[in-house]
């Protein structure tokens, strides 16, 4: 595909890609900006685009891009975050790990009680790393994520359990 | 609202929040996770996209992305260019210093000394090597051996 060719595909997917990525940032400018950016890396594998799939190769560029825009913002948004508002607030360093806050007597049957309530994208991930021991890599083959995805998706879910068992503890202190 | 069914893929529902606006960050980025790799759901999204009106860019993509690519283009070879000069200035160097060191150090101007060649031994003092069998007589003993074979077999002895 040459450059005036690419031009033309440009011209007719843009609103695909702006939708997708609007759709998943809510910002006008970022949209646009990762738009770009999804054209750009289009560009350089545009042989490996699937004909008559077009829609879906772009749709799925798009979405790696907001993904990535999505957990930088999450990720700094945690740890700048001071006040107890924001969720999954960054804990500090001498808070335990979930296993850890709850090892012993009837802290684990919480912790799995913990693990087996949640919804996916998270009950899998930690039912097999946090309960039957496997590591990210192999979770992330079992249950046939990406280990990218995985592995945050699995960091980001103990860091909300941490926060769970801190407030937990509160009430039980409290009352 | 159940963003994800059982087998993990994102809900009818969850679709319509995402398409609708009405999720918030973090379920934002659980949806973008998940299409990021799932196929089926992208798929499902795509189609749902195409039975709407979508959304026009505040700008045209064409040509922004048209000009991106010439400034990479153009970063890339004057990149490329940039480590050629760069070469050259340096292999330019590097002969200009080897003009100036080598006479210094007299090595361009006088050959190196050889160093003297001595007369060869006498040749009574020569020792030729030991000979186990002159060729001539092998051969001759080959050659008679085989005659004797043909005489007594009637052919060659294999």
């Amino acid at each position: 595909m040459n450059a005036a060719q690419f031009e033309q595909f440009v011209n007719q997917y843009e609103k695909l890609v702006y939708t997708v990525c609007w759709q998943l940032v809510r910002e006008r400018e970022t949209a646009l900006d990762l738009s770009q950016e999804t054209f750009l890396s289009a560009w350089r594998s545009i042989d490996r685009c699937p004909a008559g799939h077009e829609k879906q190769w772009l749709g799925r560029i798009a979405a790696n891009k907001a993904r990535d825009y999505l957990r930088s913002g999450w990720n700094r948004h945690v740890n700048l975050s001071e006040d107890g508002s924001t969720p999954g607030l960054e804990l500090p360093d001498r808070v335990p790990t979930p296993e850890m806050a709850l090892a012993g007597s009837d802290g684990e049957s919480a912790l799995r009680q913990m693990i087996l309530a949640l919804n996916e994208p998270y009950k899998t991930p930690c039912t097999l790393c946090l309960l039957q021991g496997k590591s990210p890599a192999e979770g992330a083959l079992l249950c046939g994520r990406p280990p990218g995805t995985f592995s945050a998706q699995l960091s980001r879910r103990r860091k909300m359990l941490q926060k769970q068992i801190l407030e937990r503890r509160a009430q039980d202190g409290s009352v | 609202m159940v963003l994800f069914d059982k087998k993990g893929c994102l809900t009818d529902q969850a679709l319509d929040a995402l398409n609708q606006g009405s999720l918030d960050e973090l379920n934002r980025l659980e949806a973008a996770e998940h299409l990021a790799y799932c196929d089926h759901c992208m798929d499902r999204y795509t189609l749902m996209l195409s039975w709407q009106e979508l959304e026009t860019p505040p700008k045209p993509l064409g040509k922004a992305v048209r000009q991106s690519l010439w400034v990479r283009m153009m970063q890339s070879r004057l990149g490329r260019g940039v480590v050629a000069c760069a070469a050259g200035v340096l292999a330019i160097g590097m002969w200009s210093s080897a003009e100036t060191l080598l006479p210094l150090s007299g090595a361009a101007t006088t050959p190196p000394e050889r160093p003297a060649i001595t007369a060869p031994a006498p040749r009574e003092n020569w020792q030729d090597p030991p000979r186990t069998k002159a060729p001539e007589a092998a051969a001759r003993a080959a050659i008679e051996k085989l005659i004797d074979s043909i005489k007594t077999t009637g052919g060659f002895q294999l």
